[in-house]
């Protein structure tokens, strides 16, 4: 029922903005992921996987020491795991939100600065416009952004003792 | 029954041609009801479903795990505009294997209002009951109303509004609270567990990972249908269904964009139209107590002082308030903002309860097909909706006040956050825009409508063969979990259908 929360809503991201984005993503090199990373990808580029990784520091941003990082539990790589079990046309779509962010931000902003280039408090600034825009593409991909980085964060065990959840009943399976 | 009852689309080695009598796709609350009582009747059927076939040891109540497995594009389906999550199952049992088991029949008044021969609530009460009888449907037990619905009850109570404990078709329920990512312990009398195991004894072969494409119509007849097997998501081998009946039952997105991607024929001009989804908005009261929502039946107690069957354009009370709790995913993506402010929201988690003021909606979306062949979802509350929106998710904060709340978030993109009743209005004066806040809906329904795009005994009008037996025969929302009503409309249509093939 309405507990069922929709939470990628990237449904958000088709559109001509996002096709363009991904061209101009493919363009642009300069991502330096570790090999060992890297070779774990299964639906993400190095870079996409970079991107995410610096969305996900901002979104997880914490309130206090005792929260682990979204480093530490590997968001970006949950992030990965998650894309690629998702039909292929979906997991174009994420890629895309993926380079329009990178790129497409400092096209918002009239600066010629990557994402992942921009200070925190500047991609903090850059996710509250996206969150307040009036453009539809950039509140939809927000809302994407954002719980992507939520499924890779509280999924983990790890962080469920911040917020008192006593987890499944059912033992972690290794799959 | 034995996994190996149900085929994957997996297993198919080459391109592959299937005859029967009924093909039916989805296998869904009305395409197993379909499958099984075609099948009952001896009739030679094939069930089609893109989705997985999944058993209770593959449902681990994670949700990174579940939602790739259970739901439509992993839980991220939405309307086009991005502003309702529209959250539909996938997989053998459909929406039925996530649901969290409601189980009530649609309001007389919205049944007779539909003037719809056969569809009467009179007329549609013995197609209840049997469904009510072999889903084991009854209410639930007093002691097992966990913290958050007891909330509910408390603040519904206190206010002396209308409310009630809710039937369910559960059977051996531990009380897991993970109903929404399917059930470990096999509680759930659903369509997986029970309609599907019997369509297969009585001989019915049900085909997992196999998406269908198109209805095939010759000479103005649906004569089958073309499918192709999946793996690992991706079309393999072409399956090709040859049947004297073709069902859709893929739900009110599915069967719609099946219907438009085939083009079928469509003399009412009102395939795929008519969409309504019962959107719905979360609130939630931070409490000095531990409720720790996530533990017991998620849903088992209603308000309906705010839930009127009155046609009235003037009538605003059109919301139904429920629980709405979820676990630490769907929490954090249901509350607003992010960083710092949305972990400090996080940490309030064992002390919030949530409520949702679910509409029944009538304004009218539609139905698309991407140039992909993907479902496109257009939808808009019109102004009459967003008010009673409003007015219901004024409701759910009165109520939570009421219950003894400390503070009530109201997830705005700038969130409200009400300390007191006197602040209640300032929900109404925010208004409705398109994402602020986030919707979600679980019951897209009405798309394929009966008197308008089907017969009275569903089926198809301008194409002999084809018929429908899912929530897009509803004409109009129904105002209640649709899930009971779906079962008893695949039994009717399946009655009509054995009927046709004699």
């Amino acid at each position: 029922m309405l507990s069922r929360r929709g939470f990628l809503r990237a449904g958000i991201v088709g559109g001509v903005l996002l096709g363009g984005a991904a061209i101009v993503g493919r363009s642009l090199s300069g991502y330096h992921l570790d090999a060992v990373t890297a070779s774990r990808l299964r639906a993400l580029s190095p870079k996409e996987y970079l991107v995410m990784q610096a969305v996900a520091r901002r979104v997880l941003a914490a309130d206090a020491d005792d929260a682990p990082s979204a480093d530490a539990v590997d968001v970006a790589g949950a992030v990965d795991t998650y894309v690629a079990k998702l039909p292929p046309a979906v997991q174009r779509e994420v890629r895309a939100l993926l380079q329009l962010v990178e790129h497409g931000s400092s096209l918002f902003r009239g600066r010629a600065t990557r994402f992942t280039h921009l200070t925190p408090a500047e991609q903090d600034a850059t996710l509250a416009d996206w969150q307040h825009s009036s453009l539809v593409v950039r509140q939809r991909g927000f809302q994407a952004l954002r719980t992507l980085a939520f499924l890779g964060y509280w999924r983990d065990d790890r962080t469920w003792p911040l917020i008192g959840y006593s987890g499944p009943m059912l033992p972690k399976r290794a799959l | 029954m034995s996994q190996a009852a149900i085929e994957s689309g997996r297993d198919l080695r080459g391109d592959t041609t299937l005859d029967c009598d009924v093909v039916v796709v989805g296998t869904g609350a009305g395409g197993a009801m379909v499958a099984r009582q075609a099948a009952r009747a001896g009739l030679k059927v094939i069930a089609l479903e893109e989705g997985a076939y999944s058993v209770p040891r593959d449902f681990t109540q994670r949700e990174d795990e579940m939602l790739p497995l259970l739901f439509q594009d992993g839980g991220g389906r939405t309307t086009d505009d991005g502003a309702i999550a529209v959250l539909q199952g996938r997989g053998v049992g459909g929406s039925t294997v996530h649901n969290t088991n409601l189980c009530k029949r649609a309001p007389a008044p919205v049944l007779d209002g539909w003037g719809v021969d056969g569809w009467r609530a009179a007329e549609l009460a013995p197609h209840y009951e049997v469904v009510e009888h072999d889903l084991s449907v009854a209410p639930i037990e007093e002691s097992r109303i966990n913290r958050n619905n007891a909330i509910l009850r408390r603040g519904v109570e206190k206010l002396g509004w209308r409310g009630g404990i809710l039937s369910h078709n559960r059977r051996g329920c531990v009380g897991s609270g993970f109903c929404e990512l399917g059930c470990a312990f096999d509680a759930k009398q659903n369509a997986l567990k029970v309609l599907i195991p019997a369509a297969v004894e009585a001989g019915a072969r049900v085909v997992a990972d196999c998406r269908v494409e198109r209805v095939i119509v010759k000479h103005g007849r649906a004569v089958g249908v073309q499918a192709r097997a999946l793996r690992e998501g991706r079309p393999g081998a072409t399956v090709s269904v040859r049947a004297r009946a073709v069902v859709l039952a893929g739900s009110a997105v599915g069967s719609a964009a099946l219907a438009l991607a085939s083009g079928l024929p469509d003399p009412s001009g009102r395939v795929g139209r008519g969409l309504r989804l019962h959107p719905g908005a979360a609130i939630a009261g931070v409490f000095d107590e531990i409720i720790e929502g996530w533990n017991g039946i998620p849903q088992s107690w209603e308000c309906t002082e705010k839930l009127r069957y009155d046609e009235a354009p003037g009538n605003d009370d059109r919301t139904w308030i429920l629980t709405a709790f979820a676990h630490p995913i769907g929490m954090a993506s249901s509350m607003p903002g992010f960083g710092p402010a949305h972990m400090k929201l996080m940490r309030l988690y064992p002390r919030i309860a949530v409520l949702a003021a679910m509409l029944h909606d009538r304004s009218e979306g539609s139905i698309g097909v991407s140039s992909g062949g993907r479902p496109v979802v257009k939808y808009a509350l019109d102004a009459a909706d967003q008010r009673a929106l409003l007015g219901g998710m004024r409701a759910c904060a009165e109520i939570l006040f009421a219950a003894g709340a400390r503070q009530v978030i109201v997830p705005f993109a700038s969130p409200l956050v009400l300390s007191s009743t006197r602040e209640l209005d300032s929900i109404v004066a925010h208004g409705y825009r398109p994402l602020d806040p986030l919707l979600t809906a679980v019951h897209p329904m009405g798309t394929l409508a009966l008197g308008r795009v089907v017969d009275e005994r569903g089926r198809w009008h301008g194409a002999d063969g084809a018929w429908v037996a899912d929530g897009s025969l509803f004409p109009t929302s129904l105002g209640g979990p649709p899930q009971l009503s779906i079962y008893a409309a695949g039994h009717k249509v399946a009655g009509h259908l054995v009927e046709s093939l004699r």
